[in-house]
């Protein structure tokens, strides 16, 4: 009976503090309610990136990056896993095309020790890798790579329960594809577009990488529709000190990873 | 003054039946010299001899003296695996031991005052040690072997002899303790020579001259000295454990649960010395005479009964034996056991014992060959690539990557990149295209799921080796941006001048 009254109370000190905001006439709404638990974030490692994503991958959702062909998708997701297994994480890599290539893994500054890959037979199989993996716990990232051509039909039922095994286990769950898969399981996806090769030209040309362009297509955590390019170059170049830098050195890098509505590239 | 101590386990047939079925404790039970009614009994439990049961009758004969009997048959694995089990307990206090063999091991006691208080104390942490792996062994603490042998098995118990009151412990004992020969006995017992003291006083020369070199060593033994002294012998690491079924298992549920007891002592052993399991090896035999041998591969080594349970039981979900089981035996690949201290900074990662179940069902839905972690291949081969096996303790405790040297936490220095490396998707295998190529220079590219006019290339570079195996390779590579938008890395085998597309540039 007490705790019943101590409800009552409650709700009526709720809407009396409701109608007293509102007489205030401010601006916005008012919620009444617990604020939502800050969402833990994965530095990509990559500044661009990270500013997009408001500091980073959210851990305990999923995220998608998409892409087509040479559109720079597995060098960030790389990028991603190279800072995490700096840190110490431990992360895992489900791959459905069988595409890992482990020199490209350690060129992005991985350490390979930390990574366990899987290479499933079939997507179904892959599916249930990967919530193994979430169940499992402990792994800062968990990757389901579905960037070749699906190896069968992909069944809706598995994103509830990867997204509840990630939440349970705070595990950044990224699934890289050509195109969107998860629907509105995903808390972001990120699409990445090719916006030019890069060559070294001159008698015997050279691939450098190329410049993307990434796109916050969707985003539960934040505003969507932000825009940013991504240099994808072959030299990893570190933060120089500022002596060290010339102006040309500093305005070429600003342009690059500025955000798309100060320099366009369209 | 040198000390010895035996740990001692009489009727040792019936002790290892009971370490195997400990179940079958507090009921009348009868160990067997083999299968069949006509098995002689070796040993009998105090139960049985309360019925009447004793040693030397046949399974037939004790099974009408007492209709719930139970009679086990001794098998040499059984024994083997009790006496190893003996000698790990001994070995857990002391690094000193002699393996006797019969149910006896004894201790060198030296150098062990400054971690135990007393001998009483040291001798009961044996036994305590001892019964952790399912034996109640008898100790006797005393300056000889053969004293602290006597005291192992008169006293019961523990039971520790003061330096230098070997004499008045020994000398009201029985000389058939000492075990002679049936002829010396009787010759002793026409002397009237009933006690070990009576033996003790005879003069050495005289026994000698009368009874020869048997009667030296029996007086010697009477007077409390050694045959031989303690030799010490390393103890083998090698941690195994069988059983013999009565009929053979042919379902899962049922050999699982003969499997937990085995790895229960197995694990119980291990712990003692200091060890932790790593892959586990399994040998079936099978009722078609056959043998199944297969190893399971722990990914993270622990002693966690479940979790090697659980392995075991995935291991053979996926690879069900081809006959029924009629007998079965486990060994454990001792793996050290490392101390760790997690970084304050730094995540635990995966706990082992759940990670290796995980390991274990990724490695049933895929294969043990898909999962693992990348290796760098030690090749000028481009798409060579290899995978390990987990091993996850190894690299959870070393350090991060090295940073750059500047102080700072880990991987300091590499965060807040401006770029990253490209990185190349692998096909594989290579999937064959068809090149149109003009001037020696790749112009066109048609294969499936691609096809586009070549904008931009850079190449060839000649990449050959293993020409002295019949696994060489010769091969041109380019990387060719297509007018699809795609980047790729072609190659042209010259040994077959075709080309193929191994990688993407993404």
């Amino acid at each position: 009976m007490a705790k019943m009254l101590g409800m009552l109370v409650s709700t009526s000190r709720q809407a009396s503090a409701v109608a007293r905001l509102a007489q205030l006439s401010l601006p916005g709404r008012v919620h009444i309610g617990t604020a939502p638990e800050p969402v833990r974030r994965l530095s990509s490692g990559l500044t661009a990136v990270d500013a997009l994503l408001d500091g980073g991958m959210p851990c305990g959702r999923i995220s998608e990056v998409t892409g087509a062909r040479s559109s720079g998708k597995t060098s960030l997701l790389l990028a991603i896993l190279a800072a995490s297994t700096r840190r110490g994480e431990v992360v895992a890599c489900v791959d459905v095309a069988d595409a890992l290539h482990p020199a490209s893994v350690a060129r992005a500054g991985a350490d390979l020790q930390r990574i366990l890959w899987v290479r499933p037979p079939t997507l179904s199989a892959a599916m249930r890798c990967t919530e193994l993996l979430l169940q499992a716990g402990g792994f800062a990232v968990v990757v389901l790579d579905l960037g070749g051509p699906l190896p069968g039909r992909l069944r809706g039922h598995f994103w509830p329960r990867l997204l509840h095994a990630a939440e349970h286990s705070h595990t950044a769950l990224i699934v890289l594809a050509p195109h969107r898969v998860a629907g509105s399981f995903a808390a972001l996806s990120l699409t990445l577009r090719l916006h030019r090769p890069l060559w070294l030209r001159g008698l015997w040309p050279l691939f450098e990488g190329f410049q993307t362009v990434a796109a916050l297509v969707r985003n539960k955590l934040g505003m969507p529709g932000q825009k940013t390019v991504i240099r994808v170059r072959e030299s990893c170049s570190f933060p120089e000190p500022a002596f060290t830098s010339t102006n040309h050195e500093h305005d070429s890098r600003s342009a690059f990873t500025s955000t798309i509505h100060e320099h366009d590239p369209q | 003054m040198m000390r010895l101590a035996c740990l001692y386990m009489p009727d040792f047939p019936l002790a290892a039946v009971l370490r195997a079925e400990p179940e079958l404790r507090g009921m009348p039970l009868a160990v067997a010299a083999g299968l069949g009614p006509r098995a002689r009994l070796l040993a009998v439990s105090a139960e049985a001899a309360r019925v009447g049961v004793t040693v030397a009758l046949t399974s037939a004969q004790a099974e009408s003296i007492a209709a719930g009997l139970v009679i086990r048959p001794v098998s040499p694995d059984l024994l083997r695996a009790a006496q190893a089990a003996l000698c790990d307990a001994a070995a857990s206090v002391s690094p000193r031991i002699e393996d006797a063999g019969g149910g006896r091991v004894d201790l060198d006691l030296e150098g062990l005052g400054a971690l135990y208080e007393s001998e009483a104390q040291l001798a009961n942490a044996l036994a305590r040690r001892a019964a952790r792996l399912g034996l109640e062994a008898q100790v006797g603490v005393a300056g000889s072997k053969v004293a602290a042998y006597l005291a192992a098995c008169r006293g019961g118990g523990v039971t520790v002899i003061p330096p230098g009151e070997e004499w008045q412990f020994l000398a009201p004992v029985s000389i058939q303790w000492l075990e002679p020969s049936p002829q010396l006995t009787v010759t002793l017992q026409r002397w009237g020579i009933r006690c070990i003291g009576d033996l003790a006083a005879l003069p050495l020369r005289a026994v000698g001259t009368r009874l020869g070199p048997a009667g030296i060593a029996l007086v010697r033994r009477a007077r409390g000295e050694d045959d031989h002294p303690l030799v010490p012998r390393s103890l083998p690491l090698h941690f195994e454990e069988s059983i013999e079924l009565e009929c053979a298992i042919d379902t899962l549920e049922p050999l699982l649960f003969i499997l937990r007891g085995l790895l229960d002592r197995l694990t119980a052993r291990l712990a003692l010395r200091g060890w932790i399991c790593g892959d586990l090896r399994l040998s079936l035999r099978l009722a078609t005479r056959g043998r199944d041998e297969r190893t399971i591969a722990v990914t993270a080594p622990s002693n966690e009964l479940k979790a090697l349970l659980a392995l075991a039981r995935l291991h053979l979900e996926t690879h069900p034996p081809a006959a029924a089981i009629e007998a079965l035996r486990v060994l454990a690949v001792p793996e050290r056991l490392r101390a760790a201290q997690l970084d304050l900074f730094r995540p635990s990662g995966p706990a082992p014992a759940r990670l290796a179940v995980t390991v274990a069902r990724l490695n049933a839905i895929c294969g043990s060959e898909r999962v693992g972690t990348p290796v760098e291949t030690d090749s000028h081969r481009p798409d060579g690539h290899g995978m390990q096996v987990v091993k996850f303790l190894g690299c959870r405790f070393s350090s991060p990557v090295a940073n750059s040297g500047n102080g700072g936490g880990p991987g300091w220095g590499y965060n807040n990149l401006t770029t990253c490396p490209p990185a190349l998707r692998a096909v594989r295998p290579p999937q064959a295209v068809e090149v149109f190529c003009e001037r020696d220079r790749p112009e066109f590219v048609r294969g499936e799921g691609l096809a586009g006019r070549v904008v931009q290339a850079a190449g060839p570079w000649r990449v050959q080796g293993n020409w002295w195996t019949d696994a060489g390779y010769a091969r041109d590579y380019y990387d060719a941006q297509l007018s699809d938008g795609g980047v790729y890395r072609l190659y042209c085998d010259l040994t077959t001048r075709n080309w193929f597309v191994d990688g993407v540039y993404d």
